[in-house]
């Protein structure tokens, strides 16, 4: 059965690079705007070769995961509060909502201004876009907590910093892992959107060198590498997220 | 003070003049100057029609909510909020659903009994007590509402509190599993020096469950009779085949069906 199915989902991409291979070779698909599985192979080959394939996935996966902890950490502390100390919700909760809708792009020519060239920048801006979801779905999920848990928490004598940790984290975990995975998505959007407005390393940065020189064999190994990348990293945390909310 | 009984020991759960209202539009009067008093090992019914405000009176023991006038005392001591020496069962179980059922147990132990193994032989006696031999590592999604039940009573007796509250508990359950549990709980609080007060609006469960039933009016909640139970402990649903069974809960019911009507 398992077997099976990782069999049909290998079948399927091979099929889908079966039809374009061909679709090449006979001239249906221009090779020179969309170039052919076995070009877009061959150059794979090469920046593997030279080494500058892993370097740009290390510096693209380093970004991502810095900025996806910085951010999602930070707003889990924030949500936290938000969602359970009625003075800390006042006080922020208004701001946040109305940085909340700013596309996280939006704030590249800041973070440039403010921040120059640099990691710098680029942390900022994922961590940020990371971080309103991640804080949404833990603030919710704090509020949306069972008053009942806390009560039955509060006569087994437990005290404000315990009930915490040991009630109101467990009970929003489940709607924190749903922001955690949309944050995910959001820092693989904005790493490639930092790199591609400057950076010297990173599959953006591979993309948008290429398509200077108009490599576009090049340029398909970036985003057929941000596929399966995703596609892969996405897997992970579902596995992740079920391990973590196990009781669910 | 003379419990409800009319012993003169010293009252474990005392409640005096207490009254609750609560800030919504018009403001909701829900008990007038309530007092009653739990002896060590004794338990109070608060019997009532639904609306009455036994669960607000339940609630201000719990020290979830403050009352407008009056005060509770636990072996003399004034409640001021919650705390483990009152425990307390809900309607809905409130089990933590990410923790087993031994871990639900523990869950109030840690402080009590810092020795692991100390404390985890006390979670498998109290998890042999309930009957629930087996299912120490199950999820409380997995088990039945008669069974969560069972580990919500366990949690809230395994650090042994001054004084057990419980909010209708077997409201939820079917009629059979009520009684079962009823007959379970007279057992596990028999052996207790604890006070109970045990909330319902069924007059077969306050007559097995409760030594004292003392009847509320309707809202605003005042305390209009206070009975003892005619019947001696140890009670089963077998009382409900004695003779004086259908007058008792018949005389019970006229109270009741005054405040309704």
């Amino acid at each position: 059965m398992r077997v099976g199915r990782v069999f049909l989902s290998l079948a399927s991409l091979t099929l889908f690079c079966v039809a374009w291979e061909a679709g090449s070779r006979t001239g249906l698909i221009s090779n020179r705007l969309i170039p052919a599985p076995s070009h877009v192979a061959e150059a794979a080959w090469e920046l593997i070769g030279d080494g500058t394939l892993f370097r740009d996935i290390y510096w693209s996966g380093r970004r991502a995961l810095v900025g996806m902890l910085t951010g999602s950490l930070l707003a889990i502390l924030v949500g936290l509060f938000t969602g359970r100390v009625l003075f800390v919700r006042l006080l922020l909760e208004p701001v946040i909502q109305v940085l909340r809708p700013i596309p996280g792009i939006a704030w590249i020519p800041f973070a440039i201004l403010w921040f120059g060239v640099g990691e710098v920048p680029k942390l900022f801006i994922i961590s940020l876009g990371v971080f309103f979801p991640v804080w949404l779905a833990t603030h919710v999920g704090v509020m949306a907590t069972r008053s009942q848990y806390v009560e039955a928490a509060q006569s087994l004598g437990l005290g404000k910093r315990e009930l915490f940790y040991r009630v109101v984290l467990p009970a929003a975990l489940p709607s924190i892992v749903t922001g955690l995975r949309q944050g995910l998505a959001i820092a693989f959007i904005l790493v490639v959107a930092a790199e591609l407005t400057g950076a010297s390393s990173g599959l953006g940065n591979l993309i948008s060198q290429s398509h200077l020189t108009f490599r576009t064999d090049r340029m398909l190994v970036g985003l057929a590498l941000l596929g399966v990348l995703g596609a892969l990293v996405d897997f992970g945390f579902s596995r992740l997220a079920r391990w973590l909310v196990h009781w669910d | 003070m003379a419990g409800a009984l009319g012993l003169t020991t010293p009252a474990k759960l005392e409640i005096r003049d207490l009254s609750i209202s609560f800030a919504s539009t018009p403001r909701v009067h829900a008990v007038d100057k309530v007092s009653l008093a739990v002896a060590p090992g004794e338990t109070v019914c608060l019997l009532g029609p639904s609306g009455c405000g036994k669960s607000s009176v339940l609630r201000a023991v719990a020290g979830f909510i403050t009352p407008d006038a009056g005060e509770v005392r636990v072996d003399g001591r004034v409640v001021r909020g919650p705390g483990a020496d009152r425990g307390m069962v809900f309607q809905e179980y409130a089990l933590f659903p990410w923790h087993t059922v031994s871990r639900n147990i523990e869950f109030g132990l840690h402080k009590r009994i810092p020795d692991g193994e100390a404390r985890q032989a006390l979670v498998r006696s109290w998890i042999a007590k309930v009957k629930l031999g087996g299912f120490d590592h199950a999820y409380p999604r997995q088990l039945s509402g008669g069974m969560q039940q069972r580990v919500a009573i366990a949690r809230a007796l395994a650090p042994d509190p001054q004084v057990l509250l419980m909010d209708e508990p077997f409201g939820a359950l079917d009629a059979q599993t009520r009684v079962l549990m009823q007959e379970m709980l007279e057992g596990l609080i028999s052996e207790s020096r604890g006070a109970v007060l045990f909330v319902t609006h069924d007059i077969d469960e306050a007559l097995i469950v409760g030594d004292t039933l003392c009847i509320m009016s309707k809202r605003p909640g005042r305390l209009i009779e206070t009975i003892r139970n005619p019947f001696a402990r140890p009670r089963s649903a077998h009382i409900f085949e004695h003779s004086d069974y259908g007058p008792v809960k018949a005389r019970i019911f006229e109270t009741i069906r005054r405040e309704i009507d």
